[in-house]
């Protein structure tokens, strides 16, 4: 069952005030199948990666984070996160 | 064995189709697993020089048929960085 990630916005004037946009990670071709998983690896790396090079502050790397907190089961995305405070995250972030 | 040279073949024609099928068989096994070892995103023959082979397909079609969606449109969404 596909994850949904809610994504407020601003509602305009004519629209009742609690109108929710529902959104969920976008179709990314380069994993078009079934079996999710390396999305979810991949963006999460991919996250870190662009922190690593851009900065914690740059906007667009929060593109990867609301993807591999859609995507990923909350169990993996918390085990990674106690590895990299750890130093022994094993993907390739530096 | 008879059936096994063009003369014997041609005294026992009934054995034309179980060539073919087999045939076909075989030779699709053959390609799908070389497309499989040479086409697939997942499969990497050198870590080293290519280590995340999925990004070439972030702007085209893997799947023989996708009537879904048009690739030819489709760009990965993920900001480059």
């Amino acid at each position: 069952m596909p994850a949904i990630m809610p994504a407020v916005t601003a509602a305009s004037k004519s629209k009742k005030d609690d109108d929710i946009k529902l959104e969920t990670a976008p179709f990314d071709p380069r994993f078009p199948n079934q079996n999710q998983t390396r999305y979810c690896y991949q963006s999460y790396i991919d996250y870190h990666r662009c922190q690593a090079v851009k900065g914690q502050d740059y906007e667009p790397c929060n593109y990867f984070k609301k993807v591999f907190l859609t995507m990923c089961p909350a169990a993996w995305v918390e085990r990674w996160d106690t590895q990299i405070e750890e130093n022994r995250f094993p993907g390739k972030i530096h | 064995m008879q059936g096994m040279s063009f003369s014997s073949l041609k005294r026992h024609p009934a054995l034309i189709p179980l060539y073919v099928c087999v045939g076909t068989g075989c030779i699709g096994a053959v390609f799908y697993t070389l497309r499989l070892a040479t086409r697939n995103p997942d499969v990497s023959w050198n870590k080293s020089s290519n280590p995340e082979p999925w990004n070439e397909y972030s702007n085209k079609q893997y799947k023989f048929y996708s009537p879904v969606r048009d690739y030819s449109k489709i760009e990965s969404p993920a900001p480059k960085y």
